[in-house]
């Protein structure tokens, strides 16, 4: 059961690349037809395919989409893990996921002003480990951070957080 | 290439079709070849026992002898192989292949709908809301001159990299775009339309449909053809790795397992590097089209220092499917890398050739399809295949090499490549090896990577001569004709090698004296004496054996003329004064056309050839003159016979060298192609005069060999084309070669146009004259060629021309085996059908005389008689006992069977009792030894623990 005021992973990624690489909009539309997990699943297999016929195998193009949807990714498996353990029911509900071979539904609850602050320095650790440059990474943070903030779904209208 | 222009790398054909055909015949050859085995496993009775009877040690004969104890009793081993070890039936090869195809068929539908399924990839117009994209892709579609635009899908999810594939087919192909690219096509617009123009080029250039069948094929190869054969060969190694058989199938069932692995890594070896020159057709196609070379530009590499770490680089880059950046981005400028010639294809194509040869030879040898037309077809595909490929690799270095003004690769590199490769996969695919790991000989395994530099130094000779001399607009024709030219000598060699340069390299020894006397005996038509071997008779064997391939396969005399006639056609194109059309085309009309040399007057070559030609009349002449001397000491006759064949194939190799050295003193810049167009045109001058000579024996005393009286005798030629110029032709054309490998010293004179109609004519006649000799050769032998050889024929010739079997000791148990096949594969049945035959012929002459009927009253009997003397006719064509002792009891037993029946069918014509009771008391006594020979190969097998 999802909380009411929980965000998606998938509308977070497409707001915050719309404000920072709208140009990148397309992928994301492309990938709407793709649950999270596939999309987590192949965006984790990095690297170009060995291919017959094929322009070859050139430089990694630094995109911002893939790198924000995995942190993003990462962030809502932690609340998720948390969540489980704060339940009583913990166990029963991970059996529950084992028995269905699902992970958690990826959202990002909403957060308090401390916990967004924390927030902020983990996400943009993640993407400095995850290849991004300094000058790419702290306004994307703050893109991100901007958009799990408590009055954006008031200012874009509610976001429909199941997944 | 600083100063010059860049050259149009389509000046010449690229070769990847039939570089792609040679990868297909092998995959097909080598999956008919497992099936084969394991068809055999299924269908045969036993494959070794046929051997175990013809007296074969499984566990110490070497290959020579395997080869001479079949050969030597070929008419048993044939009729036991059809009987016990037959492969499957004809339907099962076409049904398998069937299967095969049908494989492929679906796996190639398949394949482009599994790429492009749902799921995997979204269509383009998910992401291209404005419809930007794919007015894109149709704008370069037109620019590529595609009909219509291909389909296209994006994965969205590759958005690492910017690239994009191609699949499906070229009519019908499907491009997969890269998530990364939809970026692309904003921040690096050139990079978008660098890849999408790369793309398109592979569907125009036609690289789709044959990429994904070649994928679609490897794949069923290894999903449906591999299976079943590793099963065979852990079925093989389980069953007779405790055996006394496991050291004769070792290395025939290693060596299966090694080829196999061997081939799969030379089929995907050689798929990229087909891959990779497409690759770069593709980007020079994109580049022609208005792609930005900076589209390449990444990414960069870094400089690679060192011999062995450059080494270990090129050794990865090998198993990727693109080529290097640095690579692409060079041959943008400069196109080199698609007109040289590398070693590792050469390699590869050699390796191929072999393996593809053999297993073919062996599927055709199980079927008993062994004609001399198919033979040559074999070899003609592999020698076609391995020209096609080589062929195309030399002509364009020499394209570039002169229109860049660069010295022209070396040709001898290129053979020792393809020669070591050749070499390789030969003994790796079991020639001359049989049951041993190696040859016996592997030192002779030298002769065919010489056979390929000669080829390649051929090859690439009439390159630059047929380069220079032609003025049309396109190279293609005149290098198909060198290349089919230089295609039907090589199936000639390959032939040489597989029936008879094989067997040399197992170990094969001939016996002077005794295939001289099958020679002669062949020829004449008649047996002469026999004397002793001399020097002379070693150097006409050795002769006869060299040309022997000429006799038989009808193309074999067009094969070697080809090689002169071919450069010979060069000189009639007329000269002119003005760059070739073709050099115009490859280097553009706005660039400078390279310096352009005419070909040498034919003067300079038709000279040297009546020089030779007048050499070889003088020597025909004092040959006659010595021989009639020296028949007045009277020699025998198979000497003065030897000595007439060889002085006067002498005499025409004489000739061939004499213009030989003229010609390539006369035209040092084309000293090959000189040589053998003197050597051959004074080859045949020189047969001329021999004709003369012999038509008109007895006109000039001093030469008069014969005993008839002066006459114009022309009927002589055929006799003398066959005895004399055939085996001649291929020797003269290696004098001439041999004559031409030394660099010449003197300086080239620059040739000039001038009025060439009587040169012309001489050389057309020259051709004419080359073509006819073959096409009476051809003529002649087709319907010979078209015959399957009788297995008599063959075992007469294992007979006579001396098959021996080296001295090996056997050990109790080998020699059990072979006893216990011998009386299983068919000595039992025969000794069963003697004792029948006895016991109803004395049963039927007990009841005739209980009824008191005299001889001539015995009608019923001599049908019984017959029988016995038919029963020993087929005693004689099965294989001798592989015992000594036994063998010594059989003959006599057979000897007895049939001197019993013989007199008893006389006795019953002539009515004679005496001989009728002694013929019966021959039988009872044949009888007797038959279970004589029982004992003996019962004790045998008691010694040998079975």
């Amino acid at each position: 059961m999802v909380a009411v005021r929980d965000v998606a992973v998938r509308d977070v990624v497409r707001d915050v690349v719309a404000e920072v690489a709208p140009q990148e909009l397309p992928l994301v539309d492309g990938l709407a037809g793709y649950d999270h997990e596939t999309v987590v699943r192949r965006l984790s297999r990095a690297g170009a395919r060995r291919e017959p016929l094929g322009f070859g195998w050139g430089e990694i193009i630094g995109l911002v989409t893939p790198v924000l949807w995995l942190v993003l990714d990462q962030v809502a498996q932690r609340f998720a893990d948390a969540a489980v353990d704060r339940t009583t029911s913990g166990v029963r509900g991970v059996l529950g996921r084992l028995r269905r071979g699902r992970r958690p539904p990826a959202t990002i609850p909403e957060l308090t002003e401390d916990e967004r602050a924390e927030l902020r320095r983990d996400v943009l650790d993640l993407f400095l480990r995850r290849g991004l440059d300094a000058e790419t990474a702290a306004p994307l943070a703050d893109a991100v951070l901007r958009r799990l903030a408590p009055g954006f779904a008031a200012d874009r209208g509610a976001s429909n957080p199941a997944e | 290439m600083a100063g010059t222009s860049r050259v149009d790398e389509r000046a010449l054909g690229a070769g990847t079709s039939v570089r792609f055909v040679l990868l297909v015949t092998l995959l097909v050859a080598s999956s008919t070849l497992m099936v084969l085995y394991i068809g055999l496993a299924v269908f045969a009775y036993d494959g070794f026992s046929c051997g175990l009877a013809a007296g074969v040690d499984p566990e110490r004969d070497p290959a020579v002898n395997v080869m001479a104890k079949r050969i030597v009793q070929w008419e048993a081993y044939r009729s036991c192989s059809d009987r016990y070890s037959a492969p499957p039936p004809g339907w099962w090869l076409v049904g398998y292949w069937a299967l095969l195809v049908a494989c492929v068929a679906v796996l190639f539908w398949v394949l482009p709908r599994w790429k492009a399924r749902r799921g995997r990839v979204v269509p383009l117009t998910t992401v291209d809301r404005d419809g930007e994209m794919g007015r894109a892709v149709a704008e370069l579609s037109t620019t590529a001159g595609l009909a219509r635009p291909p389909r296209v899908v994006v994965d969205p999810t590759a958005m690492v990299t910017d690239g994009a594939v191609v699949f499906g087919r070229t009519g019908r192909a499907t491009m997969r775009l890269d998530g990364g690219l939809l970026v692309t096509r904003t921040t690096d617009p050139p990079r978008f339309r660098a890849v999408l123009l790369h793309e398109l080029a592979h569907i125009a250039n036609r690289d789709v449909t044959i990429t994904y069948l070649t994928v679609a094929m490897w794949r069923v190869y290894v999903a449906v053809a591999l299976p079943p054969f590793l099963a065979w060969c852990a079925w093989r190694f389980h069953t007779t790795s405790g055996s006394t058989l496991w050291s004769a199938e070792a290395p025939i069932v290693t060596r299966s397992l090694l080829i196999t692995c061997l081939l799969a890594v030379l089929v995907y070896l050689a798929r990229n590097d087909v891959l990779h020159s497409r690759e770069v057709y593709a980007d020079l196609a994109a580049v022609r089209w208005g792609a930005d070379p900076r589209g390449w530009s990444t990414p960069v590499v870094d400089p690679v220092d060192g011999r062995a770490r450059r080494a270990v680089r090129a050794f990865a880059q090998l198993w990727h499917p693109h080529p290097r950046w640095d690579v692409r981005r060079a041959a943008l400028a400069d196109p080199a890398v698609l007109f040289g010639v590398r070693a590792l294809p050469l390699a590869l194509t050699g390796v191929a050739a072999a393996v593809m040869h053999t297993h073919i030879a062996y599927a055709i040898t199980q079927y008993y399809l062994v004609t001399t037309w198919m033979q040559h077809a074999v070899a003609l595909l592999a020698a076609a295949l391995v020209a096609g490929v080589v062929g195309t690799a030399l002509w364009r270095a020499v394209v570039y090499a002169v229109l860049t003004g660069q010295p022209a690769p070396s040709s001898v590199r290129a053979g020792l490549w393809l020669g070591l490769g050749l070499a390789a996969g030969g003994a790796a695919a079991g020639q001359g090896t049989v049951n041993e790991w190696l040859p016996a000989r592997p030192w002779t395994l030298v002769l065919v990577v010489v056979a390929a530099t000669a080829f390649t130094w051929w090859l690439s000779q009439c390159a630059r001569l047929w380069v220079a001399a032609w003025r049309g607009r396109s190279l293609r024709g005149v290098a198909l004709l060198n290349v089919s030219t230089a295609a039907l000598a090589l199936s000639l060699w390959f032939l040489w090698w597989q029936s008879m340069g094989v067997g040399f390299a197992a170990g094969w020894s001939f016996d002077v004296a005794g295939l001289r006397d099958y020679q002669l005996t062949y020829f004449v038509g008649r047996e002469l004496d026999h004397p002793p071997a001399s020097a002379l008779d070693h150097a006409y064997v050795l002769t006869m054996v060299m040309g022997s391939v000429m006799a038989n396969p009808p193309l074999a005399v067009l094969a070697i003329v080809g090689l002169w006639v071919t450069p010979l056609l060069a000189w009639l194109p007329r000269a002119g004064t003005e760059a070739p059309r073709w050099m115009r085309r490859a280097v553009g009309d706005s660039d400078p056309v390279p310096p352009w040399q005419p070909l040498p007057g034919l003067r300079r070559v038709l000279v040297p050839a009546l020089v030779g030609g007048a050499a070889g009349g003088l020597a025909a002449v004092a040959l006659s003159a010595w021989l009639h001397a020296d028949a007045r000491t009277g020699p025998s006759a198979t000497a003065a016979m030897v000595t007439f064949l060889a002085g006067n194939i002498l005499v025409l190799l004489v000739a061939a060298a004499v213009a030989a050295v003229a010609a390539r003193l006369a035209v040092p810049a084309y000293r090959l192609p000189a040589a053998l167009i003197a050597g051959g045109t004074a080859t045949l001058f020189a047969f001329a005069a021999v004709v003369v000579l012999r038509a008109s024996d007895g006109c000039v005393p001093a030469l008069t060999l014969g005993e008839g009286p002066c006459d114009w005798n022309l009927a002589v030629t055929q006799r003398l084309l066959t005895l004399t110029l055939l085996p001649a032709l291929p020797l003269a054309v290696l004098v001439a070669g041999v004559v031409a490998l030394p660099r010449s010293r003197a300086t080239p004179r620059p040739g000039r146009p001038r009025s060439m109609a009587l040169a012309r004519t001489c050389a057309l006649a020259l051709v004419a004259t080359g073509l006819a000799v073959a096409g009476v050769h051809a003529v002649q032998r087709a319907p010979y060629a078209a015959r399957l050889p009788e297995a008599r024929e063959a075992q007469r010739f294992g007979q006579q021309s001396g098959y021996k079997v080296v001295d090996a000791p056997v050990s109790a148990r080998s020699l059990a085996m072979q006893v216990d096949a011998w009386r299983d594969l068919g000595g039992d049945e025969l000794m069963d059908r003697f004792y029948h035959g006895r016991r109803d012929l004395f049963a039927a002459v007990t009841t005739a005389v209980r009824a008191g009927r005299t001889l001539d009253q015995m009608d019923d009997v001599r049908p019984l008689c017959v029988e016995i003397s038919d029963f020993a006719r087929a005693a004689v064509r099965y294989f001798r006992v592989p015992d000594a002792e036994a063998q010594k009891l059989w003959e006599k037993f057979v000897v007895l069977a049939w001197q019993g029946s013989q007199n008893c069918q006389k006795a019953l014509d002539a009515d004679q009792a005496d001989q009728f009771n002694t013929a019966m008391r021959t039988l009872a006594t044949a009888q007797d030894t038959s279970h004589a020979i029982d004992d003996r190969i019962d004790a045998l097998l008691d010694q040998g623990g079975l």
